[in-house]
């Protein structure tokens, strides 16, 4: 069983960059994790600076929701990498902060590209493959 | 002795890879920027603007450094410190870019005119440089003397601070030095006001 269903990158303004849902349900259950991810954002806003997460990258639980638990990790250049995990999977916290570095490598690889601009959508396919790689390994 | 060659002869292909060398040909480099100036020189109408395309072109540069580069420290954080930046990029953008940190990161005690009016605090910080690698193979012509290539290297500067939300107008500067031929790369980083609030 997969333990991701949607892995999202959203940019410095909150616009989101890259989105994709891995639970393979229906249009409605899309919606609803771009709903989730979009909360989110206001729990970013106020979590850094915080005793517990300091200068950290890693945020820790943003929040639980009935099905899901969602996580966060905020870059130094303000870009937010989101995940949405299901409640019903036992996850360690050291393997949510493995998979963020990995997230953070492919970004920071797609972001070295030449041809990528800066702060745009994120459209490279080998960005979506190697995340899908990725969350598989979860 | 047979037991310890064993123990010493670790199969090729699980060995670590070598670190390799970090460095390229400075003269693959000069040649390459030289390539940079000429192109940027074929794209403007007056001589001015020739820092502000390299500056440009620096600009893109810096912000995939600052992302590849705080990802490539051993306890990334998010610098949230103006003195913090600065000295991130003093010593650690200079080492990986240059191969040396850079020769001295100061606050301008010079209170300008300009900056008593904007703000009241001095927000104008300078990075200096005796030999800028960028500007090693470049001399200058009578026409273009206060003309310096390493707005280049400003614009990079520029770049890592604004992606790391730190807005500031940075420019490069030729400075005479007593007693010395060639003149220093300064670079000069003037903060705008929102990257000073709260701090």
């Amino acid at each position: 069983m997969k333990k991701i269903v949607c892995v999202a990158v959203v940019g410095k303004v909150n616009d989101p960059l890259f989105i994709h849902d891995y639970s393979g349900g229906s249009e409605e259950n899309r919606l609803k994790l771009n709903y989730i991810v979009h909360c989110s954002l206001d729990i970013i806003e106020e979590k850094p600076g915080a005793k517990k997460v300091g200068n950290d990258m890693y945020l820790g639980l943003l929040y639980p929701t009935e099905d899901y638990k969602v996580y966060g990790y905020l870059t130094n250049t303000k870009i937010k990498f989101i995940i949405v995990v299901m409640d019903s999977t036992d996850i360690k916290d050291n393997d949510i902060r493995q998979f963020f570095k990995k997230l953070h490598v492919l970004y920071v690889q797609t972001t070295s590209s030449t041809f990528y601009k800066p702060n745009s959508k994120i459209e490279s396919n080998k960005f979506l493959n190697n995340v899908t790689t990725i969350v598989q390994t979860l | 002795m047979a037991s310890n060659i064993n123990k010493n002869a670790v199969n090729i292909v699980d060995r670590p890879l070598p670190k390799g060398k970090t460095e390229i040909n400075l003269s693959s480099f000069a040649f390459l920027f030289s390539e940079i100036i000429q192109y940027s020189q074929d794209r403007i109408k007056a001589g001015h603007e020739l820092e502000k395309k390299l500056s440009d072109i620096g600009f893109l540069v810096g912000t995939r450094v600052l992302e590849l580069l705080v990802f490539r420290e051993k306890n990334p954080k998010r610098e949230t410190k103006l003195l913090g930046i600065l000295s991130f990029i003093h010593s650690n953008v200079w080492k990986a870019l240059f191969g040396k940190q850079a020769d001295s990161l100061e606050k301008s005690t010079e209170a300008d005119d300009e900056c008593k009016k904007t703000t009241t605090t001095n927000s104008t910080y300078m990075i200096s440089d005796a030999n800028m690698i960028v500007n090693k193979y470049i001399s200058l012509p009578k026409s273009l003397s206060s003309l310096n290539c390493a707005s280049f290297v400003a614009g990079i500067v520029e770049g890592i601070l604004s992606s790391a939300e730190f807005p500031a107008r940075v420019t490069a500067h030729n400075v005479a030095v007593e007693g010395k031929r060639f003149t220093k790369t300064v670079i000069l980083i003037k903060f705008n006001a929102e990257a000073l609030v709260g701090r």
